[in-house]
């Protein structure tokens, strides 16, 4: 699995651009994150790529593919998406709800069968949350249901999986559960994209990055080529440092101090 | 749940759809005798000799039509309903919106007005219903807004103008004959069906319950909402256009032979989550058999409890409503 993005820009109207000329490119084993400040388009690249929005310049190419030119049933053979929130509005059991992941690969009037079942089962086996299954999932916890978006996502045998913000409703050791998730599967050969506010997970991670900062620059590459104190400061807006710390034996983000803030009282 | 329990509710169901039938077929004016239906039923069949040739003319030509045709009325609005709430994420809306039920009334009051006949005035309920869908579906488009919030609020700009459009027509109507038929069939009622009423309706019913059973599951990754249903490799136009295509067929045949009648497309699809679950597969057959059944029971009630006919509307609202009302109470309390 390759994924190719090439001077894609995208804006909603046609004076405002979100953003233009981004490139980066996905393989297969490898994760990326995005980083950026509030607003700036993340989750925006994110939907492109997964074609929930089309580019209003530039191409994405899947596996060679003009991305715009396929069918949404043959992306989602590809490629997976988990939601930052998923708003249940009905009581859906959630091994009703993960083996929807066989969509793309079942026919029109096609239902899922007892083996579609097991393999549904199997994913939330994969995830060590099967004693959810014959849970509504509307009514667990923001962590289950996280996992239980990326179980749907491993039903569906995709080889790319988006996934926006992962962590962002999760408490932190649920946070280092999923980042644990996003490793193994990594590891396993799926390609992840993730978007992020945290950019200590980047250096958890050792991934990619993707980092789009407050001037609109654009920058892909290694984390340990691309995360600087220069750049993580262009991107909050604040002053942030990275630190060798012989304790964890790793290199972490973190503030020296509250910053002054320009409020006034 | 599991799949034989399912089963086992849905046998359950149909049987006492069944049983209600026969009930319904013995009731009556005429003669409230069960064994005289039995009677009939083996004469035909070529058992009994005896004939009772009145009350053979009473089964076949009163009322069987008319207990038919609420059955299929009452699986059509609630299947409507339930595919409606599916597709527009929504558990809280009915075939009213998207102002079916209301153009469907319109395309009626106007054909009555116009002093057309019952096929007439069926093709122009039909009508109406399809042009409020049309009309409904295009609004979000015109404002270049395609979320399901938008259909909601232009279905009820839309149902909201055909309701004045009616109360003008009803204001000119001539008093004594126009208006009181127009108000009488909207009240909703089957007192007046016959046979063809079911050879109009039946085949849209077989031909949209198939389609909508055949879709069933893919009504469920739509419920999911778009953003879902898109990653999920969803056609979403394609397969919602279909769903609400038929649901709206449903509806308008449904108004065109009994007039508007309330609630029955809201509260029998929650009836029938709670009982099956919200999995669509199993959703849509439930639905349909429980709203044949409860439209039959409203339907046998309107035309035994009183010697006058009772509008439908009044009783399914009388039964409706408040067990919509328990049903929310309930839901509060789950979620608790």
């Amino acid at each position: 699995m390759k994924i190719k993005v090439e001077q894609v820009g995208f804006s909603y109207d046609r004076d405002k651009e979100i953003f233009s000329g981004i490139n980066l490119d996905v393989n297969s084993g490898e994760v990326v994150s995005i980083l950026g400040p509030n607003g700036i388009g993340k989750t925006t690249l994110l939907s492109c790529l997964a074609k929930i929005r089309i580019p209003t310049s530039g191409t994405i190419f899947l596996n060679g593919q003009n991305m715009s030119k396929m069918g949404h049933r043959d992306i989602a053979r590809i490629i997976g998406y988990v939601p930052q929130t998923i708003f249940p509005s009905f009581d859906y059991d959630v091994l009703d709800y993960v083996v929807t992941g066989l969509s793309p690969w079942l026919g029109l009037f096609e239902k899922p069968k007892e083996e579609h079942y097991q393999l549904a089962q199997n994913s939330l086996k994969k995830m060590g949350i099967e004693y959810l299954k014959r849970k509504p999932y509307s009514k667990i916890s923001a962590g289950e249901l996280q996992q239980v978006s990326i179980a749907r996502v491993i039903t569906q045998k995709v080889q790319l999986i988006l996934m926006d913000e992962p962590t962002a409703h999760l408490d932190y050791g649920n946070q280092l559960k999923v980042l644990g998730i996003i490793k193994e599967m990594a590891e396993e050969g799926y390609g992840v994209v993730l978007t992020t506010h945290n950019p200590d997970q980047v250096l958890l991670l050792k991934s990619k990055v993707a980092v789009f900062d407050r001037k609109g620059q654009f920058h892909f590459g290694n984390w340990d080529e691309v995360i600087t104190d220069d750049l993580l400061e262009e991107i909050y807006g604040v002053k942030i440092q990275i630190c060798d710390v012989e304790k964890v034996q790793r290199k972490v983000c973190i503030a020296p101090k509250i910053p002054k803030t320009s409020r006034r009282t | 749940m599991n799949k034989s329990r399912y089963r086992q509710q849905l046998m359950l169901l149909s049987m006492l759809l069944f049983i209600s039938f026969f009930v319904s077929l013995s009731l009556g004016r005429y003669s409230n005798n069960p064994f005289d239906v039995l009677k009939v039923v083996l004469s035909k069949a070529g058992f009994n000799q005896s004939r009772d040739s009145v009350m053979e003319s009473i089964i076949y030509y009163i009322r069987m039509p008319r207990i038919v045709v609420s059955i299929l009325v009452g699986a059509m609005l609630s299947l409507s309903g339930a595919v409606y709430q599916g597709v527009f994420k929504n558990p809280l809306i009915s075939p009213d919106l998207l102002g079916v039920s209301s153009g469907a009334s319109v395309g009626a009051a106007l054909a009555i007005m116009l002093g057309a006949s019952l096929a007439q005035r069926q093709v122009m309920a039909f009508l109406g219903g399809l042009f409020a869908v049309y009309l409904s579906t295009s609004i979000p488009k015109l404002f270049k807004n395609r979320n399901n919030m938008m259909l909601v609020l232009s279905g009820i700009i839309v149902s909201g103008f055909l309701c004045s459009i009616l109360a003008i027509m009803k204001f000119i109507a001539e008093e004594q004959t126009e208006l009181a038929s127009i108000v009488f069939w909207q009240m909703g009622s089957m007192a007046k069906v016959l046979g063809r009423e079911i050879i109009a309706i039946s085949p849209v019913f077989l031909a949209c319950t198939l389609t909508l059973i055949l879709l069933s599951w893919r009504i469920n990754i739509l419920s999911f909402g778009d953003l879902e249903a898109k990653t999920l490799g969803i056609n979403i136009n394609q397969i919602r256009g279909i769903v609400i295509v038929c649901a709206s067929l449903l509806t308008a045949s449904a108004v065109s032979v009994s007039g508007t009648i309330g609630w029955v497309g809201l509260v029998i699809p929650h009836l029938g989550r709670i009982l099956v679950g919200t999995d669509h597969t199993r959703l849509i057959p439930t639905t349909v058999v429980m709203g044949a059944l409860f439209m039959l029971v409203i339907d046998t009630l309107a035309r035994t409890i009183s010697n006058v006919e009772i509008p439908l509307s009044i009783l399914t609202g009388f039964v409706g409503a408040p067990l919509f009302a328990y049903l929310l109470y309930r839901q509060r309390t789950l979620a608790e």
